[in-house]
Formats: structure tokens, sequence, C-alpha cells
């Protein structure tokens, strides 16, 4: 068996989900750490992921992700 | 305060950042995605946006989930961008405004005239979407030479802007899943009839400017 051969144990799907994991995590840390504008202040959440401004335009509201802008600017804006 | 200029929230990719903030933007600054800070100054947008400016292009992400690649708006790359600006400049020069005047005049009157008369009548009103309908009449007559009309419209034509309204959420949708865009273009004016009704007029509507260029 080949090391890309999936056999669908348990174990697999394990290694897997790790796999998955590791890779965002990588992806995160680069984000929030190294990334070249890794220095501007801002949320946590919005530095790892788009989704985070997704979130304020389709779901707590309907495109308000502005009105956010505008408390974002209170608490982080120097 | 967030004002008008926020609006346009000032997009650009991290890579070329640091080209940018060598040019001492001002006023508080906000990261608020991994590639995307927002700035509260307005007098930044000069300092980015100018005749000439090397700021980068435009974010793929934001601007394709329009669907509008060949359009101006949709036109990602500076240089792509400046060639088929250049081809509508003579439209926008000071001679050709200074002749759209007359356009403008008309319409204006009509919307007062109109107004006049509501009020004669103790009526009230609705210049919100008065003064859209009003936009939307001088873009339309000059632009596609095809009048929409709408300040003839009893309502000033209100449904057309809660059509838009309601379908904004479809471009936040489509930035983030900018997968889907293809999906969606395979949405027939049927099939919109029972899932949104906002989106079947749309379709008719889009259907409809699309007519003239195809006879």
């Amino acid at each position: 068996m080949g090391i890309l051969a999936f056999d669908g144990s348990l174990v697999s799907l394990f290694y897997l989900f790790v796999a998955v994991i590791a890779w965002l995590a990588t992806i995160a840390l680069y984000r929030r750490f190294l990334h070249p504008i890794a220095n501007i202040p801002g949320p946590f959440v919005a530095s790892i992921t788009h989704f985070y401004i997704v979130y304020y335009n389709l779901f707590s509201g309907k495109s308000q992700f502005y009105l956010r802008v505008e408390k974002l600017h209170k608490k982080y804006g120097k | 305060m967030v004002s008008s200029r926020d609006y346009h929230c000032i997009v650009f990719r991290a890579a070329r950042l640091e080209k940018l903030t060598k040019m001492e933007l001002t006023g508080p600054i906000v990261r608020i995605s991994p590639n995307e800070i927002h700035l509260s100054d307005p007098e930044n947008y000069e300092k980015i946006y100018f005749i000439g400016s090397k700021a980068p292009s435009k974010a793929g992400y934001f601007y394709s989930a329009f669907g509008l690649k060949t359009a101006g708006f949709g036109t990602l790359s500076n240089e792509l961008y400046r060639v088929r600006r250049g081809a509508l400049n003579p439209l926008f020069s000071k001679k050709a405004v200074l002749q759209l005047e007359d356009v403008v005049q008309s319409k204006v009157e009509k919307l007062m005239d109109s107004a006049g008369q509501k009020l004669a009548q103790g009526e009230s009103v609705d210049l919100y979407h008065g003064f859209r309908a009003l936009s939307v009449d001088v873009i339309t007559d000059y632009a596609f030479d095809n009048c929409y009309n709408q300040l003839d419209s009893p309502d000033y034509a209100s449904g057309f802007f809660n059509m838009l309204q309601e379908l904004l959420p479809r471009g936040w949708f489509l930035q983030a899943f900018p997968f889907m865009l293809p999906v969606t273009n395979l949405i027939t004016p049927n099939v919109a009839k029972s899932i949104n009704i906002y989106l079947y007029n749309f379709l008719q509507f889009r259907q409809v400017i699309f007519l003239p260029q195809r006879g």
C-alpha cells in the first residue's frame, strides 16, 4: 500500500484529521505572526480568516460589516 | 464617525503593502482580514488613488464576486483598466459633460414638477427614491441612450431599488464562496420564481437590458 492510499480505517481517518488541523493551524500562525501586515492591530479572528467579514455581512445582519468597522476603529484604531 | 468615503473600504493586497506604508498613511488603521486593512481617515484615499498612482491592482476576491469581468468595475489589473477606461474618456471630457447639462436639467425639472404636483395635492414626496430615480434616468439616458423613465412612475420605481437592495447579500455570498458563481448562473427565471421573487425580477431586468445588443 502506497503512502497516499486511504484504507478507510479509523487510524487513517485520524491521521487525515491531524493533517488537516496542522495545515489550518500553519496558515493561521502565518497570517497572525509572519504575514506582512501581522503588526497592524485588529481582532484575532479577522487576522486569520475572511469569514469574520462574511459573518457580519451575511449572518449577524444584512450587509452590516461597515457598522462593525466603526466599532473596530474605536477599539483598535490609534 | 464613519464618513461616506469609508464605504469604499480601501482594499488591496498585503504583499505590496510595504510600498504603500511608505506613503505615510494617516489616522486609525485596523486589520479587517488576513489581507486587508481599513483606513478611517478619508485623506488617505487621495494619497493612494490618483491619476498615475502605482497602487496595487484590485483584490480579485472582492470584485470578481459581481461577475463583471469585462466591465470597468470588475477589471482587476490597473494596466488593463487604463486601456478600457481610455475608451470611455471622450464621453466624460469637459465638453461632453457640458453637453450632458441638458439631459440633467430636463430630468431635474421632471422631478421638481412631479414633486410640486404631489405637494399641491397635499401628498408626501418620496425623495429617497426620487433622487435615485433621477440618477438612474440620467445615467441610462446618457450611457445607454435608453432612459428607464423611473421619474414617470408614481413611486419613483422603488421596486427597482428594493430589488437591488434585497440582492446585495448575493454579492457577499459570492465573495465568500466564489466557486458558486457558475452555479448561480445556471438559475433560470422559472427556477428563480420559486426561490426568490427579487431574483426573478432581476433576471427579467437583465434580459431586457441585453435585448438591444442582440437585435
